[in-house]
């Protein structure tokens, strides 16, 4: 019998934990989104915050935006990790080059800056009187300050996106640089006795490995850049604002307003636990590295 | 058995700063008088108690000068002359410190970390109408008693509500205009000059979109010029009142938006990003409710030398901004002294200079020493700073606070949004 | 030869991809800590200046504190996430038993799910048990959001132990703890220092959570920084970032040399 619980036993712990910090509150946040808000003299259940919100055109308009600007951003970070991650594992393969690990810590220098700083460099770099916009003026592309195309602030959310994937395709290339390497030395040569070179190799056998933590991570950057607040807090715009953020000035408005804020809040999580859900079913053997699958 | 050591020390390093960690951040609060008596003792007793407590200041924390004037000249001098140390908080925006206090109130957080905080206007009145304030202490400061001219209509009411005391009036900001000598020649000096000027230049001009207080305040003035002047708006108006008086400021609002920045399909958040863009260049033209802050900027380096600032013909908006205690604050004693303090001829004249911040006092000049009144005029506030017969001539009134979020709802709905 | 033009080409692109999606951010924030706003269009900053600086090595940056406060927390994090992690990935990666999949997607939830909702919810809890304002509520809070990452490094370290190291140490007569330290710990710490590496970056790098939680009186570097890079000022805002990035950069050095250290002592 002792035997058989163990596994449950040394479970506890960090189950308490995560249960009661972190499922209490979004427990504690439904209820308060439900009406539930004695604080607020208000305690009575209805689901009158939701019917507000996914009526009001703001909440909508938000929820495209957010859509929009996670899925461009996950798809460059996606790419962009991908290739950086091919990249250095072929050219160590090669042994070409004495610098990989350096490259490789290199690539992860927007990992020591935080989100918000990170969102603050894009400022830097790609406003109408940023950086770029200086050298294109001196390179000859623009002659006015007002001819730089407009990048950051602005509704499409550009700064947002290029903010992300900067922070994100690093975190994309690390995960999957470790499946890479667990790709044998003697694939690469029995590749090449069959006569494929490397190009061959990649698509053939390095790609389809990676398949399943590429579409994981993929998905875990979604979810993050749909439900983040710093970034699209420094660099969005006036209307329409990004969900997390549109949540976040609601939650410090008036206390009345509190279950709506609480509502979009419980919205944002459903979404993001939709989105890992399908996370899962992708990358199931990513998740339980029973050392079958490919982490 | 070197290895253990190590493993050892460093849990022992990481479980002191578990404890460190946990132990940080407290706030001490003396055994005292109940604060009830607070507000009925004799001022010597209250000094008495504050000896020797640290006081929280919850306040805007974006701005290097303000931060040390008070760290560098106040805190000391305070702590030497009354023995009550004081400590800054920076915060982002001043809507958070009430929202952490109404947070507090339904918790019934009798002992919060708040004991004083810079606010005003809507801030207050959202405080007074929660109930999140300590009492009615001005009257207990000597130095109100002896500089301040508690009658005086723009001190005795905050946009309109009456203070009845609950705070103390702690500086006087009037609404500028800046812009770029070097780039406009002739700057528009009224509502009307202003749309023939940014037809005429292009993308050259915005204004911070509400709820931000500066944006806010733009759009007062607008209103002021476009329906028919101040007036009207000192009366009680009930809301479909005031709606109904708005028509020509959306209009005008809509009107010149083609014509501003990005044009008018966003705005900055912030006065902070509206400099940011003045200082860069992007814009002609910032504005604000510190008439020193163009010449602050200038000598920190952010702004051009040839940055400067004026009033509209017609006046611009001022107001004050005080100093309130909250309901729960740990040492109210010290609160009372230090804002007593910060009200003192001394610490506003410092204040006043623009070394430090070169802001407006809120005490009354004429009842200043003459050695004081020497010392004020000795002060040269810049190039950029307007002199102080200028701004007094050109005063406006603020108009009630619970008008402010209707014409910034109004503003979303009808020109943000079209 | 097609092999060698494709590698030239690939390290083309590669360094191309590096300088300037890497680089350039970092040179403009080193430069724009170092000098005042520059007029458009220049390039380079008229003279430099160490206004920012100034400010930084001033009591009123508050610098020091929210470095203390910052690490404190991210260490004190840390420590408890390895105590949480180890047992459970323990269990998850070399056990097998019914609802094991049940309980890992509670644990990874926190990567997905964002964790500022949570906390939002969970705030007037905490305000009441007195929690709020301080750096003790402000590390509980971190746990969520650094938690799951530590047990996805454990488990990647457990999945390659199997047990049975264990069971030849068992037969040789060693008992639970010593099996551990010598058998199970080394093998392991890879894992540990990973995690270790993740679950600080993740603390030092929360704002929302510290700022709800701790009230303005938990101050960490991304507290302070947040007013100044929202527009305040661009150059003490590069300064801040400089300096959390020195200081994510030392964690995650400091962590390699314990771990360089470790196995040196072997």
């Amino acid at each position: 019998m002792w035997p058989k619980s163990k596994p449950y036993l040394m479970s506890l712990p960090a189950l308490v934990v995560i249960i009661v910090i972190f499922y209490g509150g979004l427990y504690e946040g439904l209820i308060q989104s439900l009406g539930y808000f004695p604080a607020a003299g208000q305690s009575s259940f209805s689901i009158s915050a939701y019917t507000e919100i996914l009526r009001s055109s703001d909440f909508w308009l938000s929820f495209w935006l957010t859509l929009r600007v996670s899925l461009i951003s996950t798809m460059l970070a996606a790419v962009l990790g991908l290739v950086m991650s091919i990249c250095l594992f072929m050219l160590s393969k090669t042994g070409s080059s004495r610098w990989i690990p350096f490259w490789r810590r290199w690539f992860q220098l927007p990992f020591v800056v935080p989100h918000l700083a990170g969102a603050y460099l894009i400022v830097l770099l790609f406003t109408q009187s940023g950086w770029l916009s200086r050298l294109a003026y001196h390179v000859g592309i623009i002659d006015e300050i007002t001819d730089f195309p407009i990048l950051v602030n602005e509704p499409f959310g550009i700064g947002v996106i290029l903010a992300y994937t900067w922070k994100e395709a690093p975190f994309i290339s690390l995960i999957l640089y470790p499946v890479l390497l667990r790709i044998h030395d003697s694939w690469h040569d029995a590749a090449r006795v069959f006569g494929a070179n490397s190009l061959n190799f990649v698509k053939e056998i390095v790609l389809p490995l990676l398949m399943p933590a590429w579409f994981t991570a993929s998905f875990i950057v979604f979810a993050f850049t749909f439900s983040a607040f710093e970034v699209p807090y420094l660099l969005g715009v006036t209307y329409p604002k990004m969900l997390p953020v549109l949540a976040y000035e609601s939650y410090s408005g008036d206390l009345a307003d509190r279950p709506e804020a609480m509502a979009i809040g419980i919205l944002i999580v459903l979404i993001t636990a939709v989105i890992g859900v399908l996370a899962y079913r992708f990358g199931r053997q990513w998740l339980t590295a029973s050392g079958r699958g490919w982490l | 058995m070197r290895r253990n050591k190590v493993w050892i020390t460093l849990m022992i390093i990481i479980m002191l700063s578990v404890i460190l960690a946990a132990c940080t951040g407290n706030n001490s609060a003396g055994g005292k008088i109940s604060d009830k008596d607070l507000l009925e003792a004799d001022w010597s007793e209250v000094a008495k108690q504050a000896e020797g407590q640290t006081v929280n200041l919850y306040m805007w924390g974006g701005s290097d000068s303000i931060n040390q004037y008070i760290d560098e000249w106040v805190a000391p001098r305070l702590k030497e002359q009354a023995n009550v140390t004081l400590k800054r908080v920076p915060m982002n925006d001043t809507k958070d410190i009430i929202n952490k206090l109404l947070a507090e109130k339904q918790a019934s957080k009798q002992q919060g970390t708040i004991d004083m905080m810079w606010i005003n206007g809507e801030n207050f009145n959202t405080s007074q109408e929660s109930d999140l304030l300590f009492g009615s202490f001005t009257g207990k400061l000597p130095n109100a008693l002896e500089y301040v001219d508690l009658e005086s209509p723009d001190i005795a009411n905050d946009f309109g509500i009456p203070t009845e005391g609950m705070e103390a009036p702690w500086g006087k900001a009037q609404f500028v205009f800046v812009y770029d000598e070097a780039k406009v020649k002739n700057p528009p000096k009224s509502m009307e000059e202003l749309e023939q000027w940014v037809e005429q230049n292009p993308g050259k001009f915005t204004y911070p979109s509400p709820p931000d207080f500066t944006g806010s305040a733009f759009i007062r003035h607008a209103m002021y010029e476009t329906t028919g002047g101040h007036e009207q708006y000192l009366d009680e108006l009930d809301q479909t009142q005031l709606e109904s008086k708005l028509d020509p400021l959306w209009d005008y609002l809509n009107r010149i938006e083609p014509h501003l920045w990005r044009e008018g399909k966003t705005y900055p958040e912030s006065l902070a990003k509206l400099d940011q863009l003045f200082a860069s260049g992007e814009v002609w033209m910032s504005m604000g409710y510190d008439p020193a802050r163009a010449t602050n900027l200038i000598e920190n380096g952010t702004f051009a030398k040839t940055a400067r600032t004026f009033v509209l013909d017609g006046g611009t908006l001022s107001n004050t901004h005080y100093l309130a205690i909250p309901f729960n604050a740990p040492s109210p004693a010290g609160a009372m002294v230090a804002i007593n303090y910060l009200l003192s001829p001394e610490a506003q004249i410092a204040k006043y200079d623009p070394q430090h911040w070169g802001e407006d006092m809120s005490i009354d000049p004429a009842k200043l020493s003459d050695e004081d009144r020497q010392k004020l005029e000795a002060i040269d506030r810049g190039p950029a700073t307007l002199p102080a017969d200028v701004l007094a001539s050109h005063r406006l009134p603020e108009i009630a606070s619970s008008y402010v979020s209707i014409i910034e709802k109004g503003w979303t709905e009808h020109v943000a949004k079209k | 030869m097609n092999n060698a033009r494709l590698m030239h080409g690939m390290h083309v692109v590669l360094t191309f991809l590096l300088l300037i999606i890497v680089t350039l951010p970092i040179i403009s924030l080193v430069v724009g800590a170092f000098t005042q706003q520059m007029p458009w269009p220049r390039l380079w900053p008229e003279y430099w200046s160490l206004r920012a600086w100034e400010y930084m090595i001033s009591p009123t940056s508050d610098v020091g504190v929210a470095i203390w406060t910052s690490l404190s927390i991210a260490a004190a994090v840390t420590v408890i996430n390895i105590l949480l992690a180890v047992p459970v990935a323990d269990a998850l990666s070399r056990y097998s038993f019914a609802g094991k999949t049940w309980i890992e997607v509670l644990l990874y939830a926190p990567i997905i799910i964002p964790a500022f909702v949570s906390v939002m919810g969970i705030h007037i809890t905490f305000l009441r048990l007195g929690l709020t304002d301080t750096s003790f509520g402000v590390m509980l809070a971190h746990i969520a959001p650094s938690l799951p990452y530590m047990i996805r490094a454990l488990m990647i370290s457990f999945g390659t132990l199997g047990f049975e190291w264990e069971e030849q140490g068992r037969m040789l007569g060693a008992r639970r703890m010593q099996r551990f330290r010598h058998i199970v710990l080394p093998h392991i710490l890879p894992g540990i220092v990973v995690g270790s590496g993740l679950s600080m970056l993740v603390s030092l790098s929360q704002y929302l959570i510290t700022f709800l939680i701790g009230g303005g009186q938990v101050i960490t570097i991304p507290i302070l920084l947040f007013p100044f890079a929202s527009g305040g000022d661009p150059n003490i805002a590069a300064a801040y970032t400089l300096v959390f990035a020195g200081l994510a950069a030392a964690a995650l050095w400091g962590l390699d040399v314990l771990l360089n250290m470790y196995y040196r002592r072997r």
